[in-house]
């Protein structure tokens, strides 16, 4: 599990400020992640967000924080907002719902964003046993993507590199609990925020 | 000795107390001082680095620094739920009440810390425990990181809250032995213990 960032985490920090995207482990393998914005890797400003979509913190972020990031940073500015996976809390639909949510993005990638904000609108009620049936349900009344294709990719891991990819990354970041976003502008690292911080901090974040 | 709090008139003697050191202004002023600087170090402890480096920087307004420092604050922001940040205000609360008597005590009954009982074990749990409160759990997790235990917190029952409890049970113990340490003596003229 990805929470077992340990010393290194511990260390790191986040990596130094001025690194270059290029070099930075949390910007590292950003396709077929979902996003909002621009291109991740042409945007001027880039927030990678290390999320568990199981996780109460996350779910407080999109329901509380999200959109005025995506209409006071993401969209009047050129901007990207890209959400990577990674198992913090341990509940078993932690590792379902992510590759359903990858398995989505690949498919519809706004329906992936919708997929991930109703795991976080029923994060409290959602379990491990009503997990197939909620996602397919959501799906099939919510949107255009092919339930079944999706709960099939689910139940065989088919993103099982990419998530792993996800974790190793985001060990290597520094990431100890999710939410964790890294923030670049102009290419470089800027500053990494932890907690289902304001959009305020973000602002702060590209500010200073 | 130290003893516990175990009849009704320990806890009136706690109020009696505290009602007394804050009905001093100075006192007053300073748990609020000081309880405001909690609750703000809590509550930017995930983020202490670059809380501060958006305090000190000239890039953004007073306004701005303003408005972030408010963003952090439970129930003004959105880091934390309501069980959290009523842990972090109560701890805030009850270091600030702490310190202050702590202060009076030291100020004008002419005693050494070593004298004060709990106090500073109250203060180290409540920062403790309330940096354990924020969900992320910034401080802890570094702490705990080191063993290779990161994910730790996430397995309890309360997600880090039971640490904020701890604390603020050893704050209300650290206010106790304090105003038990002050039984004879008098705050303002008035007799701390009505019951001797």
């Amino acid at each position: 599990m990805g929470a077992t960032a340990g010393l290194a985490g511990c260390l790191q920090q986040g990596g130094s400020s001025g690194e270059s995207v290029e070099d930075h482990p949390a910007a590292n393998a950003l396709d077929g992640q979902p996003f909002i914005g621009e291109a991740p890797l042409e945007a001027e400003k880039l927030i990678v967000a290390f999320e568990d979509p199981t996780c109460t913190s996350c779910s407080r972020f999109h329901t509380s924080t999200f959109d005025d990031v995506r209409s006071e940073i993401v969209e009047p500015d050129s901007a990207s907002f890209v959400y990577r996976p990674y198992r913090y809390t341990g509940r078993s639909w932690a590792t379902p719902a992510i590759h359903a949510v990858l398995e989505t993005t690949a498919r519809d990638r706004d329906a992936a964003w919708e997929l991930l904000g109703f795991y976080y609108d029923t994060v409290t009620s959602l379990s491990g046993s009503s997990f197939a049936t909620e996602t397919r349900s959501f799906l099939e009344t919510s949107t255009s993507v092919d339930a079944e294709a999706v709960i099939a990719a689910s139940e065989a891991r088919t993103h099982q590199s990419v998530l792993e990819t996800a974790e190793a990354d985001g060990d290597e970041a520094g990431v100890v609990s999710t939410p964790t976003f890294y923030l670049f502008q102009n290419g470089t690292f800027e500053t990494e925020l932890t907690g289902s911080v304001d959009v305020t901090a973000f602002e702060a974040g590209f500010r200073v | 000795m130290i003893s516990l709090p175990t009849s009704r008139s320990d806890w009136r003697l706690v109020g009696r107390t505290v009602r007394l050191v804050l009905g001093r202004p100075p006192y007053a002023s300073f748990a609020l001082l000081v309880g405001s600087l909690v609750a703000i170090g809590l509550s930017a402890s995930q983020n202490l680095r670059f809380v501060v480096r958006v305090l000190v920087s000239a890039e953004v307004s007073i306004g701005f620094k303003v408005e972030f420092l408010s963003s952090l604050l439970p129930f003004l922001g959105p880091q934390f739920d309501a069980f959290h940040g009523t842990a972090i205000y109560a701890i805030a609360a009850l270091t600030g009440v702490n310190v202050a008597v702590l202060a009076y005590h030291l100020l004008e009954h002419d005693l050494s810390v070593e004298g004060s009982g709990g106090s500073a074990a109250g203060v180290v749990f409540g920062t403790l425990g309330a940096g354990c409160a924020a969900c992320g759990p910034g401080i802890l997790a570094g702490v705990v990181g080191v063993v290779g235990g990161a994910g730790l917190l996430t397995a309890l029952p309360f997600h880090g809250l039971e640490f904020s409890m701890v604390a603020v049970v050893v704050l209300l113990l650290s206010i106790y032995w304090l105003a038990d340490g002050m039984r004879g003596g008098e705050i303002r003229g008035c007799p701390v213990d009505l019951d001797r």
